[in-house]
């Protein structure tokens, strides 16, 4: 338990050394943080030291951590000269510019019975990303990542994931010094590897991607080419390098199952990851049906052979075995055929005369 | 999209932005009511889309601009087909679309056509 008079910061009156209270004063250190040039806004700097030398603070001086609010105070001191200096603890120095704007220590003489100011404006490292349409207007509300790398290279780090805000500004100040990157995902160039998609072949679907990375996971939905809403199958993907950048690739062997709901015989996909999408070009699915092609009695009928679809598709082929391996595309009908070396036509189901398979003409 | 500089700098961003049309089914008869469907990026809510309908293989539309604002890069519009006053090439029976963003004089890639049968069927024997 210190002396009662310890408490109140009281001396007795009996100590020679004894100074009246008016007779010392008090050191208030402020440091704030602004823009280049620019002194509004600002913000208060914590963590920073501030050195105190003077009468009552000789060599090496007295020492003190500047608060949440920036500020730190000493003393009360015997009045004097004294000097402020700051020290930038390593890992904050590098968010100011004191290479081109340095602490200059200040010096003052302090004032009986009153706090002293000594105010420290430093200036930050600052970024601003302007997100803009091609008409330069500010586009809001996109997915972003925001990264860093150090001066001397290295890792990009990401130190943020929002949104782009309303006035399309992405503005960072007291950041370190160093390089920045702005990520916004996108993809182009949708491309299937073959617009006809065969049943039980594999096809690869790829699409270019940007502001992602290497390793995010994605998606590509088949749809009804006619019905985005309509989601046929769905296969995970992730980003990997290909070509000049990043890609987002997936296999897909189509299955009849996985093709139930489609109505029709065509399909896109949508390629998605990070809140970025884009849609391919229309793609046309084939189930291969071995169509038997013969006369009345069996017999094998070799000729070419045209079929045509109800989606407006042809296929052309020759006829062999007493078969015709028909590309036939998934779910449309055959409204026609033609046997053009033989001259037979023949109708298949679904038409007014019935369901004949050859009709000899 | 990327965007890359050092600290103390403006950085401009600007995206480039996309538009795709199509119609919601490949073939209908004169009369009937389809969607042209229109899908961008990086499109601001609000921006106009003009729509024109083409006859395939003509560089001359016939019907349009259809001018209709998108919300969050997407538009669905009803339209129904319905060209009695229009001029069309004759025996034409596909017909493509384009969207354009105004605000960005952005003009789609022509869809893929939709078929309409325009003339009257011929029956065989």
């Amino acid at each position: 338990m210190p002396p009662f008079g310890a408490l109140f910061g009281l001396r007795s009156i009996n100590d020679p050394a004894a100074t009246c209270k008016k007779a010392r004063g008090l050191i208030n250190v402020e440091v704030r943080a602004h823009k280049a040039l620019v002194l509004n806004p600002d913000k208060p700097v914590a963590k920073v030291t501030a050195n105190v030398q003077g009468p009552d603070c000789p060599l090496p001086g007295v020492n003190g951590v500047t608060l949440a609010d920036g500020r730190k105070g000493f003393g009360p001191y015997h009045l004097g000269n004294y000097t402020v200096d700051l020290v930038f603890p390593p890992d904050i120095q590098d968010r100011y510019d004191l290479p081109t704007y340095p602490v200059v220590p200040q010096s003052k003489n302090l004032t009986g019975g009153i706090a002293t100011q000594y105010l420290f404006l430093v200036v930050w490292h600052w970024i601003t990303f302007q997100v803009r349409d091609l008409a330069n207007q500010p586009l809001d509300g996109l997915d972003y990542r925001l990264k860093y790398q150090a001066p001397i290279g290295g890792a990009w780090n990401q130190i943020e994931a929002q949104k782009v805000p309303g006035n399309g500004n992405i503005e960072k100040v007291e950041i370190r010094r160093g390089q920045y990157k702005l990520q916004i995902p996108s993809f182009t160039n949708p491309v299937w590897s073959n617009p006809k998609i065969v049943v039980g072949t594999a096809v690869t679907l790829t699409a270019d991607a940007s502001g992602l990375d290497a390793g995010d996971t994605g998606v590509f939905q088949i749809l009804d080419a006619f019905d985005y809403g309509a989601v046929t199958h769905s296969i995970p993907a992730t980003v990997q390098a290909g070509g000049p950048g990043l890609i987002l690739q997936a296999s897909w062997t189509p299955q009849a199952a996985q093709l139930g709901a489609l109505k029709h015989s065509r399909v896109v996909f949508r390629a998605k990851a990070g809140g970025a999408e884009v849609l391919s070009g229309v793609a046309t699915v084939y189930d291969i049906v071995n169509v038997p092609v013969t006369y009345g009695d069996g017999s094998a009928i070799v000729t070419p052979v045209k079929v045509y679809f109800s989606d407006g598709t042809v296929f052309q082929a020759n006829s062999g075995g007493g078969q015709l391996r028909t590309e036939w595309p998934w779910k449309e009908r055959a409204l026609r055929a033609e046997f053009t070396v033989q001259h037979v036509n023949i109708k298949v189901a679904g038409t007014p005369d019935g369901d004949r398979l050859v009709n000899r003409l | 999209m990327e965007f890359t500089d050092q600290h103390d700098k403006v950085v401009p961003a600007p995206l480039p932005s996309t538009v795709q049309v199509s119609w919601s089914q490949p073939r209908a008869w004169h009369g009937d009511t389809v969607t042209i469907r229109v899908r961008t990026s990086f499109v601001k809510n609000g921006y106009n889309i003009e729509l024109l309908v083409f006859p395939d293989g003509s560089v001359n539309s016939f019907d349009g601009p259809i001018t209709k604002p998108i919300q969050n890069n997407q538009l669905d519009h009803q339209y129904k087909i319905d060209w009695k006053g229009k001029v069309i090439p004759a025996n034409t029976n596909a017909f493509k679309l384009t969207a354009k963003v105004v605000e960005l004089n952005l003009t789609s890639a022509l869809s893929d056509p939709m078929l309409v049968d325009l003339s009257p069927p011929l029956f065989s024997a």
